[in-house]
């Protein structure tokens, strides 16, 4: 009986975020069964270690989702890591290669459900350490000391690679936009065109709210 | 604030991680730079993007039903393990 009250228990608290970590799963891994297996591996995981989780105020998703990120990260794929990340510059030097100038999209003649396949493929074209903490950012709206937490770094090394993994999307986006023709003739600001171009800038009043 | 200083911290600011004074300090900068305003709506609206273009993935109808499944046949298991260690004792 003390079995099944805690399976229930575990179950109750537990699969109101399968969807959360199949989403994280499926963008990690690319694929369907394999995500399916991350997640199932996840909670299992996650269910004999139950004993010792405490609740607290954030919930048991950054839990499952610190599972799901070792798991993913220091056994599946350890044979085939790439090593990109073996000299990671700090913080600071990658802060000043913020890039200031993408033009403008004309979002009228932008098709959204292309956007966003593009975006799903720039996401998945991301080296995993940096689409994770990419993923957490965006998709699960993590701030950065909760996705340190999660991926057991610190908050420098978080900001460093959702930096790059913001460039080397708004990049892909911006390649995007070229090749469909989508950009708007650059604007000035205050008169004086200082920068040559504008950064990538998706208006309020697009679809979904923005 | 100067923009190379802006880009320092601009993460924190969106995260809201940094504090008051220097908060404040984006903000003015923000007010007075149309460019780092624009990169910091950029880096709002990707956030929203993304989110909008990947929050669409659907778990699969049975998946909760087979990770029940699991936790069912893992409880057992425990079950099991723990009664063994007794009778070991």
């Amino acid at each position: 009986m003390l079995f099944r009250r805690r399976r229930k228990q575990f179950e109750t608290l537990v699969l109101v975020e399968l969807p959360s970590l199949y989403r994280l799963a499926l963008r990690l891994t690319g694929n369907q069964a394999m995500a399916e297996d991350l997640v199932q591996e996840t909670l299992l995981r996650a269910y004999r270690s139950f004993g010792q989780f405490k609740l607290q105020e954030y919930g048991i998703k950054p839990w499952l989702f610190k599972i799901l990120h070792h798991i993913f990260f220091n056994e599946r794929t350890a044979a085939k890591r790439h090593h990109v990340l073996k000299n990671e510059p700090p913080w600071e030097l990658v802060a000043d290669q913020h890039p200031d100038h993408w033009p403008e999209i004309d979002i009228n003649h932008l098709n959204w459900d292309q956007f966003d396949d593009e975006i799903k493929r720039g996401v998945e074209a991301l080296a995993p350490e940096y689409r994770v903490v990419l993923l957490l950012w965006a998709l699960e709206q993590l701030n950065y000391k909760e996705i340190g937490e999660i991926c057991n770094v610190p908050a420098g090394t978080v900001m460093s690679r959702l930096f790059r993994a913001r460039k080397d999307l708004s990049v892909k986006l911006a390649g995007y936009a070229q090749s469909h023709r989508l950009f708007r003739e650059p604007h000035t600001a205050h008169g004086i065109n200082h920068h040559p171009k504008t950064p990538v800038v998706f208006p309020e009043g697009s679809p979904n709210g923005l | 604030m100067d923009c190379k200083e802006f880009k320092k911290v601009s993460g924190g600011y969106l995260e809201d991680a940094i504090p008051s004074n220097l908060h404040q300090e984006v903000q003015e900068h923000l007010h007075r730079c149309p460019l780092c305003a624009a990169i910091m709506l950029q880096m709002k609206l990707l956030r929203e993007r993304v989110h909008l273009a990947l929050c669409k993935d659907c778990c699969p109808g049975n998946l909760r039903q087979r990770v029940s499944r699991k936790l069912k046949f893992a409880s057992f298991h425990l079950w099991i393990s723990k009664i063994r260690a007794r009778q070991k004792k």
